[in-house]
């Protein structure tokens, strides 16, 4: 049974957040994933995975939607570093229908701010540059592919984690010779299907990357409410056992905290201290 | 090589991003409007960058030649370092770029033409000898084969005697520098630190041997030679470690090819050291007892100076006590 403390401690799992802004451009990741719809949520359709590592969030179209779903998204299931995975269709003069694109820059056309997602990893694919516009418009930019969705939610995202955590592709689903009143739900679900192995690499390595960026803060986390367990400590002492207990955790890992030898947290602050500054330092 | 290449849209056509682009033929260019906008934004990851930065061509604006900090420098009075590049290829744990810059992508500053501009002015403005560094927010270097800084700077360099080029590196890429006759005023130092220390830390740098032959090579063809000892590392075995790498040194390169030795403590400004932990919660050195001293974190200051003393002592024995310097930029 969970415990009181256990709830204090970080997540010691990762977690990916999809906004899309169609259902359709989720649906097939919804099957892949098994995901389920939240029951009874009022401003979003939600789904999430049994874990619930996974969250997919479909916004409604235009950049204003896609903002607030991923803020909503960071209010309603928190966590101190997930991945967030932007997936939609987008036009261009020269895209390829069903292609999916790698987003390297973002240009929010309205305010005519720049945006350039880093890479968790090396794309394998081609890396587009994206305009989104505030209307749904007819003509293309000569270069690039056009949306209404992602300066919205990269704006958003970028606010609450590092770029590294964020990423944006885009699949094509129109053209000069294919216009958007051609799409159908039916052929946009059949996309992202086709192209299910590059999007579930990229989700993969975004919730892992998510994963790794806890590990070490849980650890020490532990190590202090073992601590706490123990010995009352003021917001100054958790601080400067926090950093103690880093550098412990580096140098003596396979050493138990001397928490036997003393009775306050003054005492262990004291001894660590002592510790830390005298051991040898062999490389 | 880079996993992405921006280029300032402004610059697409210059010749040496022109260049560039062939030899590297990268799948993807993305245009920018100007490298802070992708450089200087809040919010990345330094560490993750790192494992594949991109490359981002762009121009130098505003001042391209500056004094450098109080305390760092080999005797000079007038002591100046310009960076055609910001952010090198090597990861070094106690490197202050990685505290300094909010991104870890590499940025190539090609209107080389510039830079010389102002050199030149600077140059020709003082009265007495002048020390330019070029390793200051890079590795002079590391990416050579890529920059072609050698090739533009060295010339430029010759014509003025009465300046001094130090070329800070700890690459063996020398290539470069052995094709052009050994110039009397430029400076080719490298950086080292004991073996088993440098192994641990200076990530994805050659290693100390191969450090050492380098210099071999260049002290052969009569390049003058600088030794960096700085940052000075702690270990429980210091004086055996620092005696062992020094005496290395000195075997292979002759006295007279030594053009400075300086040495510096390892030494962080307070909030450098807060980001480093935060980005390597688990690195060893950053493990260390280090202590707040005037807003910088370093060792306590008796072991420090036992670390600094013993090494100059040491030094003495083979060089010249006016070749040895005190680094301390902050
Ligand atoms: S070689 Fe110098 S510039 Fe490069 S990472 Fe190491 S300390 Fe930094």
């Amino acid at each position: 049974m969970a415990t009181k403390t256990d709830h204090m401690l970080p997540p010691t799992q990762g977690q990916l957040r999809i906004v899309a802004a169609l259902a359709c451009e989720l649906k097939s990741l919804i099957a892949r994933l098994q995901l389920s719809k939240i029951p009874q949520l009022r401003a979003f359709d939600v789904y999430t995975n049994r874990e619930h590592t996974i969250y997919a969030l479909v916004s409604g179209v235009g950049k204003v939607a896609s903002s607030a779903a991923t803020a909503f998204l960071h209010a309603f299931a928190p966590h101190p570093c997930p991945g967030y995975f932007n997936l939609g269709i987008a036009g261009g003069a020269q895209a390829e229908l069903g292609q999916v694109y790698q987003i390297g820059k973002i240009t929010d056309v309205a305010t005519q701010t720049n945006y350039y997602p880093s890479f968790i990893s090396k794309p394998t694919i081609e890396v587009a540059s994206l305009h989104t516009v505030d209307q749904a418009q007819s003509t293309y930019p000569d270069l690039g592919l056009v949306d209404m969705e992602a300066s919205g939610f990269f704006a958003t995202a970028r606010r609450l984690v590092t770029q590294e955590h964020i990423e944006v592709c885009k699949i094509g689903s129109d053209n000069l010779q294919s216009p958007t009143h051609r799409i159908t739900s039916s052929q946009v679900v059949q996309w992202v299907q086709a192209q299910w192995p590059y999007i579930e690499t990229r989700c993969q390595r975004l919730l892992a990357y998510s994963t790794e960026q806890l590990t070490y803060q849980t650890l020490i986390e532990q190590a202090l409410t073992q601590v706490k367990q123990q010995c009352r400590c003021s917001t100054y002492q958790q601080h400067q056992l926090r950093e103690l207990l880093r550098r412990w955790q580096v140098l003596n890992s396979d050493q138990p905290l001397p928490l036997q030898a003393c009775t306050n947290a003054s005492q262990l602050i004291r001894r660590l201290t002592e510790q830390l500054e005298t051991q040898a330092y062999d490389w | 090589m880079a996993a992405i290449i921006y280029v300032e849209q402004a610059i697409r056509q210059h010749p040496r991003v022109r260049q560039a682009l062939k030899r590297l033929n990268p799948k993807q260019v993305i245009e920018c409007e100007h490298y802070g906008e992708i450089f200087n934004p809040k919010g990345q990851n330094f560490r993750q960058q790192k494992l594949q930065p991109a490359l981002i061509l762009a121009e130098k604006q505003g001042r391209k030649v500056l004094p450098t900090p109080e305390g760092f420098g080999i005797g000079g009075q007038q002591n100046y370092y310009f960076s055609h590049m910001l952010n090198c290829v090597y990861d070094c744990r106690y490197c202050f770029l990685q505290g300094m810059y909010p991104s870890a992508h590499w940025v190539w500053f090609v209107n080389y033409e510039a830079f010389i501009e102002e050199l030149t002015q600077t140059i020709v403005q003082q009265t007495q000898p002048s020390y330019f560094f070029s390793g200051y927010d890079c590795d002079s270097l590391a990416f050579d084969s890529q920059t072609r800084f050698i090739d533009t700077f060295l010339p430029f360099f010759a014509q003025y005697p009465q300046a001094l080029l130090e070329l800070r590196t700890k690459s063996t890429h020398i290539r470069s520098l052995l094709k052009h006759a050994a110039l009397p005023n430029c400076v080719v130092a490298f950086s080292l630190t004991p073996a088993v220390i440098a192994e641990q830390v200076e990530h994805k740098t050659p290693s100390v041997a191969k450090r050492i032959h380098a210099m071999q090579q260049l002290a052969h063809q009569g390049w003058q030679i600088g030794v960096r000892l700085d940052p000075l590392i702690y270990a429980s075995n210091f004086t055996q470690l620092y005696q062992q790498l020094i005496d290395e040194i000195m075997h292979a390169i002759p006295s007279q090819s030594i053009h400075s030795i300086s040495v510096g403590p390892l030494r962080f400004p307070t909030k450098m050291y807060q980001r480093l932990v935060d980005l390597y919660p688990q690195d060893r050195l950053l493990a260390h007892p280090l202590h707040k001293r005037d807003q910088v974190m370093s060792y306590q200051a008796e072991r420090e100076q036992q670390m600094v003393d013993w090494v100059q002592t040491y030094l003495r024995q083979y060089v010249d006590d006016q070749l040895i310097f005190q680094c301390t930029p902050w």
